[in-house]
């Protein structure tokens, strides 16, 4: 579905929606892999949406610092994703920059957020994090 | 097959007539489109269950059984059982009861006098109910316990009349609850335990609740929690007078003449129609499915559907509009005892100067996180990046929630129709929703949101966040109203015994019958009215 350039970027992407600090941020929850998933099964809709802006995000890396998307620093990743928010007026048929970014905000915290049996938050990382325990 | 009366629906009222008439030796069809659901089927999908039907759900309907909804631009779209806009009710043996919260609210008096007590604004179709309090009340005194409510007798008591305790003793205050207690008392307001259909001991042979981080919108691990599905059903099935058939999706009442219904025409599990013939039909399929199926039941005698006398089939559709407070305590007071709720007031369900009515308001029942993420985070915290991740560190543990349903001013423009173009997987027209509830409901809203908000103040919040409800469609899991009970059949489908008028033989056991729906979660009231029409028909012998 993704070439391996699309996938790297989306990697990238996810490591910056839900960055590792001292807990471990969404590649380390396996979203990425998740939204793979999803892309595939409930989410497969979106993913003409998911190729136009990684491939517009990439695009756009390469334009300003010469690089794919996955080699630039942290700030001037979330810099670059920051400005498809506020600048790119239409990404995707009938969405903008603002709203993509949103999606894949929403789709990454499901990947995280959400019980592992879904695929993401491995090894409940999330919940461990806020302190929220499945119990019966 | 002929049988002495069939059922439509195996929820909160559907269960209750089949039980009701099967011990009563009646011979009983009971019809359920859905599929039995229990913990061994449950998935327990964070993203895919009743309370957060992301991309499915456990209990909606499968395939081909979309709906219409028309927005406020009248712009019409088909929508699918997960999607909000759907209106959804849990389509399974049980119904709304085997995954819902379990608040179970009697009604206030005053519920039942709504256009006495405060005059019907202008656009409402605000009414009184046929019967009164009084007439519930030894029903829902019936159901708490048949069905099995834990709640706090004593407290509650100064709210409601009551004849008997009830039969379990109420849930534990949670640490929230204890903090939102203090807060009552500083405000002044009464406050107490809500009741809830779970069991905090064991009851009827069935376990006491594990405190489970998993309640609302999912089957229960342990059966604790109390639906028709575990009390009312099997009842109807040890009598041994009652055959269930589930995954049988009825198309339309059959009449043999304009009085009189001769049964039903359905479907099974197998794709087979078949048609069932009995002396009495009662439909209990949901306040949108009912009047849908006496809608798709239309014949020469009654061109406009059954019950449709008066062009009042289908309006009066309401729900609950819900204003929330959030705010963030200095402290975690995260506790994972479930289920959840355990805290409430009702000092606000009427007696609000220049409001109608009012509602009850509580604490939530444990809130998953992606649900806090969706639902619950202010509008000012970013979505992605590092201040997005703090921010759920930082709240999740300490954030407390207020919320609760107002009492819906009721619209006649607010309705099911059928749509004239979709059509369901059996090529029968589609449920059509469209109106808003009153804008008086919202002015109702606006006002508990500040009641709300107080009381998370009081309990100290650093920071409160929330917007009051905007004017909309309400009916969802709380529908109600499409066939409501009436003296005079010019504004009414049914009588007060739930009979559709100038029918013999065909009766209402739903949500449908709510004149109004009060400033409460509505089942325990829908059982007991439910209790109460069955009743009446086991009485009178027809």
């Amino acid at each position: 579905m993704l070439d391996a350039l699309q996938y790297a970027t989306l990697r990238a992407v996810v490591d910056r929606m839900i960055p590792r600090d001292d807990a471990p941020g969404g590649l380390d929850a396996g979203v990425d892999r998740y939204l793979i998933h999803f892309l595939q099964h409930d989410g497969c809709g979106y993913a003409p949406t998911y190729i136009a802006i990684l491939d517009a995000i990439n695009q756009h890396a390469q334009q300003q610092h010469q690089c794919a998307f996955g080699g630039l620093s942290a700030d001037d990743a979330d810099e670059l994703l920051q400005h498809m928010t506020e600048e790119f007026s239409v990404i995707a048929p009938s969405l903008s920059g603002a709203q993509v970014i949103a999606l894949i905000a929403e789709h990454c915290a499901e990947g995280f957020y959400a019980d592992p049996r879904q695929g993401g938050n491995i090894d409940m990382v999330s919940w461990r994090m806020i302190g929220f325990e499945e119990r019966r | 097959m002929n049988y002495d009366a069939i059922v439509i629906g195996a929820g909160a009222g559907g269960g209750i007539a089949a039980a009701l008439l099967s011990e009563s030796g009646a011979r009983v069809l009971l019809l359920e489109r859905g599929k039995p659901h229990s913990f061994a089927t449950e998935q327990t999908d964070h993203l895919r269950n009743h309370r957060l039907s992301q991309y499915g759900q456990n209990t909606g309907p499968g395939p081909g059984n979309p709906r219409v909804f028309v927005d406020a631009q009248q712009q019409s779209h088909v929508v699918q059982p997960h999607e909000g806009q759907y209106h959804n009710n849990a389509v399974t043996v049980g119904g709304g009861t085997v995954v819902y919260g379990g608040q179970a609210w009697r009604f206030l008096p005053d519920d039942f006098a709504m256009a006495s007590r405060y005059g019907v604004p202008k656009g409402s179709s605000l009414a009184d109910w046929p019967i009164q309090y009084a007439d519930l009340a030894p029903y829902y005194e019936r159901a708490e316990h048949e069905i099995g409510i834990a709640g706090d007798s004593e407290t509650s008591a100064a709210v409601w009349p009551r004849a008997k305790p009830y039969p379990m003793p109420a849930v534990d205050l949670t640490t929230r609850g204890r903090v939102l207690q203090a807060a009552a008392h500083k405000l002044g307001w009464r406050h107490f335990t809500p009741p809830l259909a779970i069991n905090t001991r064991p009851y009827q042979g069935r376990p006491a609740c594990t405190g489970c981080t998993l309640c609302v919108g999912f089957a229960c691990h342990v059966d604790a929690k109390n639906g028709t599905q575990n009390t009312m059903v099997p009842r109807a099935i040890a009598s041994g007078n009652c055959t269930l058939l589930t995954d049988a999706h009825v198309l339309r009442i059959d009449m043999d003449n304009a009085q009189t219904a001769k049964g039903v025409t359905y479907v099974d599990a197998t794709g087979t129609q078949h048609h069932a013939t009995a002396g009495i039909v009662i439909v209990a399929a949901g306040a949108i499915e009912t009047a849908r199926l006496f809608l798709n039941s239309a014949t020469s005698a009654h061109p406009n559907g059954i019950g449709n006398h008066s062009d009042q089939l289908g309006r009066h559709l309401q729900g609950h509009v819900y204003p929330r407070a959030i705010g963030l305590l200095p402290d975690a007071v995260i506790d994972h005892q479930g289920p959840g709720v355990s805290i409430c007031t009702t000092q606000f369900n009427h007696g609000n100067p220049d409001i109608i009515g009012g509602g009850m308001l509580a604490d939530e029942f444990i809130t998953l996180p992606i649900i806090f993420w969706k639902r619950f985070l202010p509008p000012d915290v970013p979505r992605w990046g590092k201040a997005a991740k703090d921010f759920m560190r930082y709240a999740y543990p300490r954030f407390i929630d207020v919320t609760g349903p107002i009492q819906d001013i009721p619209s006649p423009d607010s309705r099911v129709t059928v749509d004239p173009r979709v059509r369901d997987r059996f090529g029968l027209p589609v449920a059509r929703l469209s109106g808003t509830t009153h804008p008086e409901s919202i002015r109702t809203a606006a006002f508990m949101f500040e009641r709300a908000r107080e009381w998370i103040e009081a309990a100290g919040v650093t920071r409160w966040w929330g917007t009051p409800p905007t004017l909309g469609l309400s009916a969802s899991q709380h529908q109600a109203g499409t066939c409501r009970m009436g003296d005079d059949p010019a504004t009414s489908v049914t009588d007060r015994w739930g009979k559709i008028h100038g029918i013999r033989n065909i009766y209402v056991a739903d949500g449908s019958l709510h004149v109004t729906n009060g400033g409460f979660n509505p089942f325990l009231t829908i059982m007991a009215n439910a209790f109460r029409v069955v009743d009446g028909i086991v009485q009178r012998g027809n």
